[in-house]
């Protein structure tokens, strides 16, 4: 049992070494790993990202909603139109692809305001559902711009500049093109989920992010102690949408192609288990939600491999799905985040500071007053 | 703490606002909207659109019932209710197909044995839970929806199947009514759901069980005071809610044909259909389900010649219902035959 007092050296050394056990493999795993694993880690940040969108709703304010996976597919499509025929850079499609998904999840928060609970998870998940099909309208040239049951590719790729390939692939003699751009693109991502997490970290701590909690917690409360109710309600739904936004944005770029069944009510479930898998309300699990987007998609149907006397058809991977979520459920309601805090707490104990209290009065001294 | 409100009717105002009001003037915009679409493609088409949308509204009903029964009882929206019949469907065929049991002997057998799965649902997955705390219940039934589907596709196959009519199927077997046609299985399929209304209402409001039930859906804790059993009052009622979702799967199955994902595809019908008509309102939901079919009826009939607006297909009926239920739960919240309930701190 080790004991850290907050805001010692040795507590700071404990923290800074946590980040480091963290950072490192970060930096270095994708100039070890093949290709195809880079790729995938930076569509586990895209997903995280989108996984954190969600978390503001369903961990923080306590919306239920299930259709967020709609607002990823919004930002994802307002960056490959904006790419393949605005010409854009994909840069400059992130802020855009934030105010589109802001505005979106605004009106879609707007009802929000009067449904409640499960109205609002009902709700959300028809949104999910019809989502793909809004895709597909043939009027106003919507499945043009969309590529419809298709999909689309993007134009513009995202590939490393000059200066950018100096400073990331100094002895790159022994990588290929394709390494380079999967490696690029994973930093990228990466860094622009971390600006997310800042930010959405940021804005919890503040006066709209407690308003927020306060929400969840207890609505009638928060608005007895001067929480607008509406305000907060719809910025907050508004703000995950755009968050999610951008995740899908990011998702859109690392894959280089956007589809109708990446958006779908399938990948509302999954992205769904993601975040309860990794922790509700709890910020870096978004990170391990994004892990879990990704590579149980591609562990589960191995899985079903290994059950032993059976041949299993890899049709049983959705059961792996199903499984997981119930036993989430019961066993890990906070997620693995909370599930490891309980034990790490049995190892590693962090004494909070005590407040500063210097500057009240002293007890049994003479309180003047008026 | 819920209260009942009752509504006063007393001029014409206040009876616009009730339930009756509204459908009255759904109703009457509907039929306006018709009229030249009536005008241009004649009275026989008018029909047959009509005579096409009662199967569907009756299919959407009986899976609407499913919900709102498992709804009434413990506040949930049940979101493995379509997987729960779509699996019971599967059953039904494998006996039929497979060992030659009669066809409706088959669906009472598959009825029975997600009645069984649905007790047991309730009872190992539902009854831990605080449904008032909405995430782990709502991870639940969709967890369930996933194994549900998942082990459909992995016994019987990812292909589309078809299933047997139960009801006289061969394209000769129709009435000719004004030049369109009311085919048996329309008419089949609505006795049978009249049938199973008249049962669900008679067990509801005749028996023991049904006063159990009404009990425990008004107000758990007096009813536990009182000596209800709720716990198995509520497994009744999740048994209950499956076997008559296994009924609608069956016999939509043979328009949709069998395939894992097939009364997922429908249940957004189905909630739209007991949202209009009150999540809490067998009634309600019966009546809101013929509106969500005989909407989405005209508008994919018709809604095509309309020019400029060809892209109106089938599917956009998906669009039709989410809109539906996002328009009823902001201005109608408990839906047009639904009970309000305000709550009090």
């Amino acid at each position: 049992m080790f004991v850290f007092h907050e805001g010692t050296s040795q507590h700071r050394m404990y923290q800074a070494f946590g980040w480091l056990l963290l950072a490192i493999p970060m930096i270095i795993a994708p100039y070890m790993l093949p290709s195809f694993r880079v790729a995938q880690l930076a569509q586990c940040a895209g997903w995280a990202v989108a996984i954190l969108g969600m978390n503001i709703a369903i961990g923080w304010s306590g919306l239920l909603s299930l259709g967020h996976i709609a607002f990823c597919g919004v930002g994802a499509y307002t960056t490959t139109i904006l790419i393949n025929e605005s010409g854009w850079e994909f840069w400059m499609t992130l802020p855009l692809a934030f105010i589109v998904c802001f505005i979106a999840g605004g009106l879609v928060g707007l009802p929000a305001l009067k449904i409640k609970g499960l109205y609002l998870a009902l709700v959300t998940f028809s949104l999910a559902y019809t989502f793909p099909i809004l895709l597909k309208i043939e009027g106003g040239g919507v499945a043009r711009r969309t590529g419809g049951d298709n999909g689309r590719n993007l134009d513009e790729k995202l590939v490393p500049t000059e200066w950018i390939r100096k400073l990331f692939f100094v002895n790159g003699e022994g990588t290929d093109e394709s390494t380079r751009i999967a490696v690029y693109k994973y930093f990228v991502t990466v860094a622009i989920g971390l600006v997310c997490f800042l930010i959405v970290r940021n804005i919890l701590k503040s006066r709209g992010g407690r308003a927020m909690i306060a929400l969840r917690d207890n609505h009638i409360g928060a608005a007895v102690s001067g929480v607008p109710l509406n305000k907060t309600k719809v910025l907050t739904f508004a703000l995950s949408a755009a968050i999610a936004g951008i995740g899908g944005s990011l998702i859109a770029m690392v894959l280089d192609s956007v589809g109708p069944t990446m958006f779908d009510a399938n990948y509302a479930i999954i992205t769904l288990m993601g975040l309860v898998l990794a922790g509700v309300g709890t910020l870096h699990g978004c990170w391990l939600g994004g892990l879990f987007v990704v590579f149980l998609q591609d562990l589960a149907p191995r899985a079903v491999g290994l059950v032993p006397f059976y041949e299993l058809d890899v049709v049983y991977a959705r059961a792996i799905y199903g499984v997981m979520l119930v036993l989430v459920a019961f066993f890990m309601p906070g997620g693995v985040v909370s599930f490891s805090k309980k034990w790490r707490a049995r190892l590693i104990q962090v004494v909070p500071k005590l407040p500063d209290t210097s500057h009240l009065p002293k007890p049994g001294a003479a309180v003047t007053l008026g | 703490m819920t209260a009942v409100t009752t509504e006063s009717r007393g001029s014409f105002l206040t009876w616009l606002k009730t339930g009756s009001g509204i459908l009255t003037t759904m109703m009457v915009v509907i039929t306006i909207a018709l009229i030249p679409a009536i005008i241009q493609g004649g009275l026989k088409l008018f029909l047959q659109r009509i005579f096409d949308s009662l199967n569907n509204g009756a299919v959407y009903a009986v899976t609407a019932i499913a919900l709102v029964i498992i709804f009434k009882a413990t506040t949930l929206i049940n979101f493995a209710g379509a997987n729960i019949a779509m699996f019971g469907a599967y059953i039904c065929w494998w006996l039929n197909t497979s060992y030659g049991v009669p066809i409706w002997f088959a669906v009472f057998a598959a009825m029975g044995a997600m009645a069984v799965m649905g007790a047991v649902i309730e009872r190992s997955l539902i009854r831990p839970f605080d449904v008032s705390d909405h995430l782990p219940v709502v991870l639940i039934t969709f967890g369930l929806a996933a194994i549900l589907e998942a082990f459909a596709g992995g016994f019987w196959g990812l292909e589309f199947h078809k299933f047997p009519s139960p009801f006289p199927s061969d394209p000769k077997d129709r009435f000719t009514i004004a030049g369109a046609f009311l085919r048996h299985e329309t008419i089949g399929t609505l006795i049978v759901m009249g049938m199973m209304i008249v049962g669900v209402y008679l067990l509801l409001k005749k028996t023991k069980v049904g006063l159990a039930f009404r009990a425990v859906s008004s107000n758990p804790e007096s009813a536990r005071l009182v000596g209800v059993r709720t716990g198995r009052t509520l497994q009744a009622g999740w048994a209950l809610a499956s076997a008559l979702g296994v009924l609608g799967a069956c016999l939509v199955a043979k328009q949709t044909n069998l395939e894992p994902a097939f009364m997922a595809k429908l249940v957004i019908f189905a909630f739209a259909a007991a949202t209009l008509g009150g999540l809490d309102s067998i009634g309600g939901s019966v009546i809101g389900a013929f509106i969500v079919a005989l909407v989405q009826s005209m508008l994919t009939g018709y809604g095509q010649e309309i020019p400029g607006f060809s892209w109106l297909k089938s599917n956009f009926a998906l669009v039709l219902a989410f809109v539906l239920i996002l328009v009823v739960l902001l201005f109608k919240p408990a839906g047009l035959y639904g009970t309000r309930r305000i709550e009090r701190v």
